[in-house]
């Protein structure tokens, strides 16, 4: 993901997010497709260009812009870059308009907000604090926590739960549920009935297979008792699997939970595969 | 440049979230670029009929707030290729938006596509407002009953003080065996107490709940009401076209001992 180019489109303008690292002549057939892929999309609007991720030489910003000028119709007004003087000598070159130097600060303030909500957020997220719903979530209830969230009950097609840490549903999950909300990759989603619409852990997402319940219901339907499962990323993808005595031994499940436990434990025979310790046991 | 038709009734439970479905697929299905706007804001279902709801990421009431663009908020259908949803939130009431935001949504939308079809709400209060608001058209859905009638009477009212001239019928769950038998109004005798000029008849088909329920509209099918909807469709896009004989066919026993 990080060594990738990316490129999206925000209310003022473009964003550009480079790699930190590598030769900047390597990303340049990478910005070029992008700028080609989004043609169409942006336009010949005026938009203003903000690059991020990396600081970059007046050089290298000049053969942005001419790519973008190569590529699409859109009209760039203004730049946006993590060197504020450079930015102040191309504001000049790109036409000292007064009237989009409110939209240029405004896209500044914008990003800065973003990042400050986005820090304050995953600064209040603590896994380790979870809060206990008692009865079910039914349609367009919304439950948000930083913290973890656990519901005794159902979440209901409709409800959505959203959580800075990890969600057990202690009953079906048929709702969306949103783990590791601020970008916890390590979060995780577990239900005694997993038969969710959306599950999205950190950027992760996972839709249900169109017009088949997991678990079907009616008279009809032979009434299978299902496996409690657990949703969590598995390389970049999100995975549901069965709970199984493996998968809670398994390090990787419990890393989130084990490195707050072991961070305040001070001792370190706490068990570092999972498996609770004869104290613990008692 | 499109046309809004807005779908409304007055009273629920008559068939509006169907009838707006099917409207749509069946636009689509005649090769136009159709998009449903759900303004059932809170009690959403158009993304359930259609079996999309696994793909609601934004809504209206994002587009409206400007945490999306409008482009973000429509979900393709999975069937048609000319055919959208725009969904509802359900977190939130009718509150959420304005009659001005709607209609500044449906005039947007109408740049890009051929119809925008509001699915309204049940009721005359915001969400009402909400789905009328930029409207160029109308379609009333109703059933043949005193209640829904009386309803639909009402709602025409309401589109007449807003100076909404276009105003259509929808004769919904009619069922023969019963106007045969002198037990349920005709769409005729509808259609004489509303006052307005009919748009479609469609019969009490079974395949409708079941099509409903497996989130696939069944306008243009084999069924008589796939039919009925697919000629609404065409009605809409201004053909004359013959209404269907809705008389149950008969089976071979049913004739045989039948009294006619």
């Amino acid at each position: 993901m990080t060594n990738r180019v990316t490129l999206k489109g925000v209310k003022s303008g473009i964003v550009i997010r480079l790699p930190e690292e590598g030769d900047f002549n390597e990303l340049l057939p990478g910005i070029e497709d992008k700028f080609k892929n989004a043609a169409e999309f942006f336009g010949s609007k005026h938009l203003i260009l903000s690059i991020e991720g990396r600081k970059v030489s007046e050089m290298e910003a000049a053969q942005i812009l001419k790519l973008l000028a190569e590529n699409t119709k859109v009209k760039c007004e203004g730049i946006v870059m993590e060197n504020p003087e450079l930015e102040e000598k191309f504001q000049s070159l790109l036409g000292p308009d007064p009237g989009h130097e409110k939209e240029l600060a405004a896209l500044k303030k914008e990003r800065e907000q973003m990042t400050e909500t986005i820090e304050n957020l995953r600064a209040a997220v603590d896994p380790m604090n979870c809060r206990i719903v008692q009865g079910n979530l039914r349609s367009g209830a919304n439950l948000e926590s930083p913290g973890s969230i656990l519901i005794i009950g159902d979440v209901k097609p409709g409800a959505s739960v959203t959580a800075g840490g990890c969600i057990f549903v202690l009953g079906a999950l048929q709702g969306n549920a949103d783990a590791g909300a601020y970008g916890d990759p390590d979060a995780f989603i577990f239900a005694m009935e997993m038969d969710p619409i959306q599950v999205r852990i950190s950027d992760a997402m996972a839709i249900a297979a169109d017009n088949t319940s997991r678990h079907k219901k009616g008279i009809f339907a032979k009434k299978e008792i299902a496996p409690p499962e657990v949703a969590l990323i598995d390389e970049g993808h999100i995975v549901i699997t069965p709970l199984d005595s493996d998968l809670v031994r398994e390090n990787r499940f419990c890393k989130k939970l084990k490195k707050n436990v072991n961070g305040k434990v001070a001792a370190g025979d706490a068990a570092d595969n999972g498996r609770p310790t004869e104290d613990q046991r008692k | 440049m499109g046309e809004v038709i807005v779908i409304t009734s007055g009273k629920g439970g008559v068939g509006k979230t169907t009838t707006t479905a099917n409207i749509g697929t069946g636009l689509a299905k005649l090769g136009k670029k159709t998009v449903l706007v759900d303004t059932d804001i809170g009690l959403r279902n158009l993304d359930v009929v259609l079996g999309l709801e696994n793909r609601i990421v934004y809504n209206v009431v994002d587009v409206v707030e400007g945490n999306c663009k409008l482009k973000q908020a429509l979900i393709k259908d999975k069937r048609y290729d000319g055919l959208f949803l725009l969904p509802a939130a359900q977190t939130r009431d009718k509150s959420a938006v304005t009659p001005e935001q709607m209609a500044k949504v449906a005039k947007e939308l109408k740049d890009e596509f051929d119809y925008v079809i509001m699915d309204s709400p049940a009721g005359i209060e915001q969400g009402f407002k909400n789905a009328i608001a930029g409207a160029d058209r109308g379609i009333i859905v109703t059933t043949p009953e005193v209640s829904a009638v009386r309803d639909a009477d009402r709602i025409i009212g309401l589109l007449e003080a807003n100076e909404m001239e276009d105003v259509r019928l929808v004769v919904n769950r009619l069922r023969s065996d019963m106007v045969e038998s002198g037990n349920m109004m005709n769409a005729e005798d509808v259609v004489e107490i509303l006052g307005i000029k009919l748009i479609g008849v469609v019969p009490d088909d079974e395949q409708v709940v079941i099509a409903t329920n497996n989130g696939e509209p069944l306008a243009g099918d084999d069924s008589l009401a796939g039919k009925a909807y697919i000629n609404i469709c065409r009605r809409i896009m201004g053909e004359e076209v013959p209404y269907l004989d809705l008389k149950r066919r008969k089976g071979f026993f049913a004739k045989l001992f039948g009294k006619g």
